[in-house]
């Protein structure tokens, strides 16, 4: 049994730490106010906090706890909710994981459920905006040959998408630089990583690159049927906060 | 000629191909290879005309010996010609996918020579992307109408998918305005196809690397108002395509007015006619609809007003309200407004509680056209209570109007006028 208790638990920012902050929780069976990052933190009066350090074996323990007692697919769903960057996302995973120990794997199919929907709803939206950059991300070839691409999404999407293009271009380095979140998911041919970074790197683009933008805007214009223009509907498709990382649009 | 100036002219000309799909294959990537397959499909962009680009859509040539009027490439057009070499094109698509412009290549042609040096060129064009770069990306390739059955074969091994076009719905129009192309020489390669398609996932279930064959299934086009058949005659047509030959998708292509025949419209593209069919379609792909129950000889046609679910829920009227806890899945699904995603969400969370208008609202589930057709434990949603004269107003003022799960493309198209004319009956 938890107890409700006006208590905020924090954690440093990481999947592992929010985790293992919700080990602590279950381990002094305090259902809390609220779960933070320490980095963002607003005091609330009237409330304890309770520090918390990111921890591997904790965090294993609620993992596997999940993929056991509730199901993989809800794994995913919590692991896109966090990935949302969203406002108060802890607290609808915590209330989530409550539900699914609870409910076991039919908690996903309950979507009346207030933690329910809330949950998946917010992890839906970064499942979907992860889905569109698999299209929209454009590469441009750089001199030293490394295909290297800016996004800024809203939801953190990397992990997310660093399978599809890894094993798409499998013997091809790249980059994806998450302008937003100041992360960089980096392929040598080989191995995989996300680096932070806040820098942009000075960019020199391979010789040929210019005529290929060149071409692609020339086939993306001239596929349009003038006949059946619809602005709306292509806005409503591919909203303008893509354009602006998107090689036909410059 | 440079290529950016070909690439101009043969996507030009391409583009009345209205499929651009590249859902279906699950093709993994090889060793040392490039690209793969993604089953649901990936669209890259979305041109202004609000349509998805997800391959790189080109003409090989469209230099043709024949003289379809309907067709911008007709030999007795005056238009900019151009042709492609093979290994144009493969550089074109690999360059074009290591920048993740593009799932794949969309090939076809004009009958350049005849149908079967058309076809070479389209074989050997892929066998450079498949073997020389190993290209695992997704491939659609036209097949020629009359190319002979060796080469249809061979390019069926190379490609995902495959499509002939059925171009004008029938006989009598294909006479008409495409008097070369036989309906023989387009039903005969689309069996074929089918038949290559059943024979290969036989193998495939015997030898578990047996080469596939269009595995991505055969899809194919008809453009929507060049000719006189009503909906109903275009509905039925592509219910006969899904069932007997297996096609994967039909595309409706509203005709966009390119030929000086006087038989051809000079009027504008019919894309409300052209976006009914295609909900039509989803109804029989998707929804468990004939094509029968849509539409019937006295009344041939979709309505302007409401989408042809809506049109069918209003004339069985006896049929609803139904229980949202105990309606069979099948009897949801044939609810206006709601989709196949949210029919799924209502059955699997009715199997732990029982639903309420709140529920369905918690789970997103659109009311505003579903509510005149469901209650839920035993009470209708605001005491709205049914009879057709009321209800069609209602939808209509409530710009229920087209869409379903899709995105509804053209509301805003439907002009007062039209809503009036439907009202009074005089449509
Ligand atoms: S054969 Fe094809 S390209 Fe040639 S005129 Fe007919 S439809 Fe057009």
């Amino acid at each position: 049994m938890l107890n409700r208790r006006d208590v905020i638990y924090t954690y440093d920012g990481s999947f592992e730490g929010l985790m293992s902050a919700i080990f602590d929780c279950y381990y002094s069976h305090d259902y809390p106010y609220d779960i933070c990052n320490e980095g963002n933190m607003q005091t609330v009066l009237l409330c304890d906090y309770i520090g918390t350090s990111a921890d591997r074996e904790k965090a294993g323990r609620v993992m596997n706890s999940i993929f056991a007692k509730i199901s993989s697919e809800a794994f995913y769903h919590i692991y896109c909710a966090y990935l949302s960057e969203t406002k108060g996302r802890e607290m609808k995973i915590f209330d989530f994981l409550h539900t699914g120990y609870k409910f076991g794997a039919s908690v996903t199919n309950r979507m009346n459920l207030d933690s329910v929907w809330r949950l998946i709803n917010t992890a839906k939206t970064v499942a979907s905006e992860a889905h569109l950059y698999r299209g929209f991300i454009r590469f441009k070839k750089l001199e030293n040959g490394i295909y290297y691409s800016e996004i800024e999404p809203k939801g953190r999407v990397l992990p997310l998408i660093s399978h599809h293009f890894c094993e798409r271009f499998s013997s091809m380095p790249f980059m994806i630089h998450d302008l937003n979140h100041a992360e960089c998911l980096v392929y040598n041919g080989n191995s995989v990583e996300i680096r932070e970074t806040d820098s942009v790197p000075l960019l020199k683009y391979a010789e040929d690159e210019q005529a290929f933008q060149e071409m692609w805007r020339e086939f993306y214009n001239t596929i349009t049927i003038k006949e059946r223009r619809n602005e709306k509907c292509r806005m409503s498709l591919l909203p303008k906060r893509y354009w602006r990382c998107m090689t036909e649009f410059n | 000629m440079e290529i950016k100036e070909k690439l101009r002219i043969l996507s030009d000309a391409a583009k009345y191909d209205v499929a651009c799909t590249s859902s279906g294959s699950n093709r993994k990537n090889t060793k040392g290879g490039i690209g793969s397959g993604a089953e649901a499909g990936i669209c890259h962009s979305f041109s202004a005309d609000g349509r998805c680009i997800s391959l790189l859509k080109i003409l090989f040539s469209n230099y043709c010996i024949y003289d379809c009027q309907y067709c911008v490439n007709r030999c007795s057009n005056d238009t900019e010609r151009a042709s492609f070499t093979p290994r144009e094109i493969a550089d074109l698509t690999i360059e074009f996918y290591k920048r993740n412009y593009i799932e794949g290549l969309f090939l076809s042609s004009a009958v350049i020579k005849d149908p079967d040096y058309t076809t070479e060129q389209l074989i050997k064009t892929i066998e450079i992307l498949r073997y020389e770069y190993r290209f695992n990306g997704y491939i659609h390739a036209k097949a020629i109408p009359g190319a002979s059955k060796d080469l249809i074969a061979k390019l069926g091994l190379l490609v995902d998918r495959m499509s002939v076009n059925i171009e004008l719905p029938s006989q009598k129009s294909l006479l008409a305005l495409a008097p070369q192309k036989s309906k023989e020489n387009i039903l005969n390669p689309m069996q074929q196809i089918k038949n290559g398609i059943t024979e290969s996932k036989q193998e495939l279930a015997v030898y578990r690397h047996a080469p596939k064959f269009v595995p991505a299934g055969q899809s194919t086009q008809m453009i929507i108002g060049a000719t006189g058949e009503s909906d109903k005659a275009i509905i039925n047509l592509s219910q006969g395509l899904y069932k007997k030959m297996n096609m994967k998708r039909v595309f409706y292509s509203a005709y966009v007015p390119v030929g000086t025949n006087p038989l051809l419209p000079t009027t504008a593209p019919p894309l409300l006619r052209e976006h009914r069919l295609y909900q039509a379609d989803w109804l029989l792909r998707f929804y468990g609809f004939t094509a029968e129950e849509l539409l019937s000889e006295k009344n041939p046609y979709f309505s302007n007003i409401i989408d042809p679910k809506c049109q069918w829920a209003l004339e069985h009227l006896e049929l609803f309200p139904i229980d949202i806890n105990r309606a069979p899945y099948e009897m949801i699904l044939r609810v206006p407004g709601i989709g196949v995603r949210n029919a799924l969400k209502i059955v699997k969370a009715r199997r732990y509680t029982h639903l309420t208008f709140d529920d369905l609202k918690k789970m997103r589930v659109s009311m505003k056209r579903a509510k005149y057709f469901i209650t839920a434990e035993g009470k209708s949603y605001g005491n709205i209570w049914l009879r057709q004269e009321l209800i069609t107003p209602m939808l209509l003022s409530e710009n229920g109007v087209a869409g379903f799960g899709q995105i509804s493309l053209f509301d805003d198209q439907v002009t007062g006028e039209d809503r009036i004319k439907c009202l009074t009956g005089e449509m």
